[in-house]
């Protein structure tokens, strides 16, 4: 009954999650979720190392393009199911993530967001040199359908069972949901155990943690390969929906953003937060997208940047900040009314 | 040939480093991350570029205009969303200027089309002159060099004049400042306008030479943040060599190496600095 | 003040989420008209267009919708299709828009959107990357697509992707393309004795480069000449000088480029600040037709630029046809019609006249129609396009004209379109 209560927020989310596609049968509601889930999946990554651990990073796309790449590689050339290739791609990332950052935490602030953003700059040029992964071509996924007429790798239709079949959106979305549901308990449970209570603690104060007796380097390190093993999972997903890759989708700045955005839009340091943020964010965007319909001339942007200035600026604590506000409000109208 | 792409890798970097400059002013100073810095930079080309088309004035000479005109833009930012968002995180004043950024670079596409434009006829045209061997264009000379006055009126401004060493305050201890009778908010207010008129001056300066659509300021806006860090954050000075060493860090990189790979270098470059000298190259 | 907030923002998400659950109801409205086989109702075309963004996807539209215009409405020429209204018996087409911001992911959900619509075909997506993923959805639905401007080889090379058997492309490929320069290089050493013996190339670093520079190197040693520089470069680069010196050092006699315009314009100004003067600059399709780089090369006073396009402008006397669709585009536009808008054009134009032919909307008959026959074009020098069974128009579909004085003047093959001797930097 506690933890119904606890987790009231989480359980009517995730009734929404499953009931509206359920209930609602339009291919754009159906993308718009799939793509929520997988931004909010990187989003959560993001929030433990920026949100928990305090160190902003603009890089993220790095980890969610190994984790694209690794998997579509193996799915593609070796043929290997892409729940292996997540998992690899997890690890790889968690690999590149520990090379990377082992000796970078010395920076501070702004200094280390800008080197997580040239280390994703970085992989970008290398993956859209690298022949090998398709260079400046990509790499696309061979549809499901050619897999399975094709005679000689049709046996290969059964391994490759994450791929997402158009027609029918909704087993990949809810994969993709329970998916999300793993990372949301994970984050949720690190948020609340003691490494979490650490990283908070190290955001707080560098200096306080130290003296505490915590490493603050160490736990740095554990919460940004946490956060590029989820991202890399999210990448994975990316890539099996859009079933399309190239360096420039999955690694470039503006991909980092979208998990900056989503996170501090729904509320930073919070778990709810990239989720709610995600939801809004996408919402709004396919609203607008649709409203100004095809021919659009940017309107859908503008109107859509508008209402991201105008949210911050009325509620800079992102949307946590207003359901926070909200419930202070009835607990205190509660207590008047006892 | 090698004296070539230096020469080439300086000019540009002069460029650079102008853009930086206004960057590092608010985000230095100020520490807010102006995600709209490359779309205040766009809106200095189109000014400048309608002003040319319309009225044909060179680039050159409408600089003034085009100065105060993202001045204002800067200042207005400032006053309708970055007051807005001061008392919060930095990461909040970033997902404001980021909206920021949308609503401005559409806005040049709604308004006249993601067509490539090109300020063409200037006063200083794109022809080169030869010197010991070297090819060095007149455009690229003069932007250059006012790239290089205008950062030094920017750097004087903060050094010798009262709002200037007010900024200085301002940004080392606002709470004093305060104390001391400072109004911050017409400071912050002056900083965003000063960071805005180094890029309206940037933009006139590249109008001849940049073709002119909503993508264009991009790479300069990523570069301009790289360069910020690399020198230190709130160092002028560092601002300006840094964008001078990327100028030139690029076009070796891209000769030796590959042109594709021109910015990995750069980036490359970062991390290494940051690993010997984590507070960039003039941070202190 | 806070309380308003809530409520604009309570407000907004019940607004969107009401705008999501209109959306099955659109569907459902659309879903009969495609099973339905005749009714009086119109046919959709789908079209994906980079409309936000760096590309001209303004100008692309207002192409295929005059060709909308000439197949819906009758039109006094020599030519059925214009002269009837609509297809199979009078049915108009629509055509339906999306909007791809030149991003692969966006391409691939919103052709996803326009084929759960129901459209009878899919046209687009003007760049390479995009095309790719436009077909590969399409691919899954077993739609027909119609690609104009994409020039990338891979497309239709058979290989690299899975979907030739629903695919069509009516630009020239860069390997056609190719072959048709070097001759055309070939035919410049004969005539004009140009002394053309090293080339270079210049490549952005996407699809639609890689490709050209691949098709390029492997026709530079068929057609025996000397390859001294592959300079690739990325798209977003502030400044070209470097690149542009790599080529001058390499002393290439003729220079091809795989460029868009921000990028052409770029190194034209290099090429010319560094004083370099190449016999021959030839440049794949792409920014060269770009009306814009006509002003450029103005300015800078070079007559050297020479490239592949489906069609100029100086043809009009020659191609009644093509002179009046340029007139319909000209009054939306207010410029001439390019190589990639007329390409677009004729992409609609196609998808109508294989709907017509297949006899129905069936996109298996339609799909089968494609490939099966030869489609009148008089609107283009060739007359007719016809896809191969990758579903390149194997009739080669594209001149080589040459920016003289501002115009692209036509003077490759020799024939009667040619409307100009090219003009060499010696």
């Amino acid at each position: 009954m506690v933890v119904l209560k606890e987790y009231k927020m989480a359980l009517v989310m995730l009734a929404l999650f499953i009931g509206i596609p359920l209930a609602v049968n339009s291919t754009d509601v159906h993308n718009v979720i799939i793509y929520i889930l997988i931004y909010a999946m990187v989003g959560e990554a993001w929030n433990l190392i920026t949100g928990f651990a305090g160190q902003t990073s603009f890089g993220h796309a790095a980890y969610f393009g190994i984790g694209a790449y690794t998997s579509t590689v193996m799915l593609e050339y070796f043929h290997i199911t892409p729940w292996i290739g997540m998992l690899a791609g997890g690890l790889i990332a968690v690999i590149v993530a520990f090379a990377v950052n082992f000796n970078m935490f010395k920076l501070k602030g702004h200094y280390f967001a800008i080197a997580t953003l040239c280390v994703a700059e970085i992989l970008k040029t290398i993956f859209s040199k690298w022949s090998w992964v398709g260079a400046g071509d990509g790499i696309a996924l061979t549809p499901i359908n050619a897999l399975i007429s094709g005679a000689p790798t049709s046996a290969w239709g059964k391994i490759a069972w994450l791929s997402l079949d158009v027609r029918n959106r909704l087993p990949f979305l809810f994969t993709t949901l329970a998916v999300f549901c793993v990372v949301f308990i994970v984050c949720a449970a690190l948020e609340r155990s003691k490494i979490g209570f650490y990283w908070k603690a190290i955001r707080e104060s560098h200096e306080v943690a130290e003296s505490i007796g915590i490493n603050p380097r160490n736990y740095k390190l554990l919460a940004m390969c946490l956060s590029a093993f989820i991202a890399a999972i999210g990448g994975t997903f990316f890539a099996q929906f859009f079933k399309y890759i190239d360096a420039v989708t999955v690694f470039p700045l503006s991909v980092s953003m979208i998990f900056v955005l989503v996170t501090v839009l729904g509320g930073l340091g919070n778990v709810y937060g990239p989720i709610i943020g995600s939801v809004i964010y996408y919402s709004l965007d396919l609203l607008m997208r649709r409203m100004t319909g095809g021919a659009s001339s940017g309107l859908n942007l503008i109107i859509f940047g508008a209402l991201i200035v105008l949210v911050t600026c009325t509620e800079p604590r992102g949307i946590m900040g207003i359901v926070d506000r909200i419930r202070q409000s009835l607990a205190g109208r509660k207590k008047v009314g006892e | 040939m090698i004296g070539q792409i230096i020469i080439n890798g300086l000019l540009n970097g002069c460029v650079y480093a102008l853009v930086a400059v206004g960057l590092s002013l608010t985000w230095g100073v100020m520490d807010i991350v102006n995600f709209a810095h490359g779309e205040f930079l766009l809106w200095g080309l189109y000014a400048s570029f309608w002003i040319w088309a319309l009225l044909g004035l060179d680039p050159l000479i409408s600089m003034p205009i085009v100065i105060v005109l993202i001045f204002l833009l800067g200042v207005l930012t400032y006053l309708v969303v970055i007051k807005r968002v001061l008392k919060v995180s930095g990461l909040t004043a970033l997902l404001a200027t980021f909206g920021l950024s949308m609503v401005l670079k559409n806005l040049t596409q709604f308004f006249w089309t993601a067509n490539y434009r090109n300020v063409t006829n200037t006063l200083v045209s794109n022809r080169s002159f030869k010197l010991l061997g070297m090819y060095i264009r007149q455009d690229y000379v003069v932007a250059a060099a006012g790239a290089l006055i205008i950062t030094l009126l920017v750097t004087l401004f903060l050094n010798r004049t009262k709002t200037g060493i007010a900024i200085k305050a301002t940004s080392i201890n606002k709470s004093a400042a305060q104390l001391v009778g400072i109004d911050t908010n017409r400071i912050y207010a002056i900083t965003f306008g000063l960071s805005g008129a180094c890029v309206g001056a940037a933009a006139a300066l590249m109008a001849s030479f940049t073709p002119i659509y909503p993508e264009a300021c991009a790479l300069y806006s990523t570069l301009a943040f790289v360069i910020v860090a690399l020198g230190g954050f709130g160092n002028i000075k560092g601002a300006l060599f840094a964008g001078l060493l990327v100028g030139v860090v690029e076009a070796l990189g891209g000769y030796f190496i590959g042109t594709s790979f021109k910015y990995l270098v750069v980036f490359l470059l970062y991390l290494v600095v940051m690993q010997i000298r984590p507070r960039g190259l003039f941070g202190w | 003040m806070k309380k308003f907030l809530v409520l604009l923002l309570a407000l907004m998400l019940v607004f969107a989420f009401a705008a999501c659950g209109n959306e099955p109801a659109a569907d459902e409205e659309t879903a009969p008209e495609e099973s339905g086989e005749v009714s009086g109702d119109a046919i959709q075309i789908g079209a994906v267009l980079p409309l936000t963004g760096s590309s001209t996807g303004e100008y692309l539209k207002a192409a295929m919708e005059v060709a909308e215009d000439i197949i819906n409405n009758s039109h006094d020429l020599d030519w059925d299709l214009a002269k009837n209204e609509g297809i199979l018996g009078g049915q108009p087409i629509e055509l339906v828009f999306a909007d791809h911001q030149a991003s692969a992911d966006l391409a691939t959900t919103e052709a996803a959107k326009l084929l759960d619509q129901g459209v009878v075909a899919i046209t687009g997506a003007y760049n390479s990357g995009c095309s790719a993923s436009v077909a590969t959805q399409a691919l899954e639905y077993g739609i027909p697509m119609v690609c104009g401007s994409s020039s990338s080889a891979s497309l239709t090379d058979g290989t690299t992707y899975a979907f030739k058997s629903i695919f069509n492309r009516v630009a020239a490929n860069d390997e056609q393309e190719s072959q048709e320069f070097f001759a055309y290089l070939q035919y410049l050493n004969d005539t004009y004795d140009a002394g053309i013996k090293k080339v270079a190339i210049a490549w952005i670093n996407n699809s639609y480069g890689i490709h050209a520079n691949e098709m390029f190197e492997k026709y530079a040693a068929e057609y025996g000449f000397e390859e001294v520089a592959s300079v690739s470069y990325e798209s977003t680069a502030t400044s070209f000088d470097t690149e542009a010196a790599q080529i001058k050092e390499s002393g290439a006699d003729a220079v091809f480029q795989a460029s868009y315009i921000g990028d052409l314009t770029l190194f034209a100004q290099a090429y010319s600040s560094l004083e370099y003067n190449p016999v021959a600059i030839v440049c794949y399709c792409g920014g060269f037709q770009d009306a814009s780089f006509a002003n450029v090369a103005t300015d800078l006073g070079v007559d050297t630029y020479a490239g592949g396009q489906a069609c100029t402008a100086q043809l009009s006397d020659k191609l009644p046809i093509f002179a009046y669709i340029n007139d319909l585009y000209k009054a939306k536009t207010g410029q001439d019609i390019d190589g990639p808008a007329l390409e677009e054009f004729a992409s609609v134009i196609i998808a109508a006249q294989a709907i017509d032919a297949a006899g129905s909307t069936d996109s298996a008959a339609v799909n089968e129609a494609l490939k099966a026959n030869e489609f009148e074009a008089p609107y283009l020098i060739t007359q007719k396009v016809h896809f191969d069974e990758n579903g390149q128009n194997d009739i080669m579909p594209a001149v080589v004209t040459q920016l003289i004085a501002g115009k692209y003047e036509v003077v490759y093959p020799i024939d009667e379109y040619t409307t100009s001797d090219p003009v060499l930097n010696k």
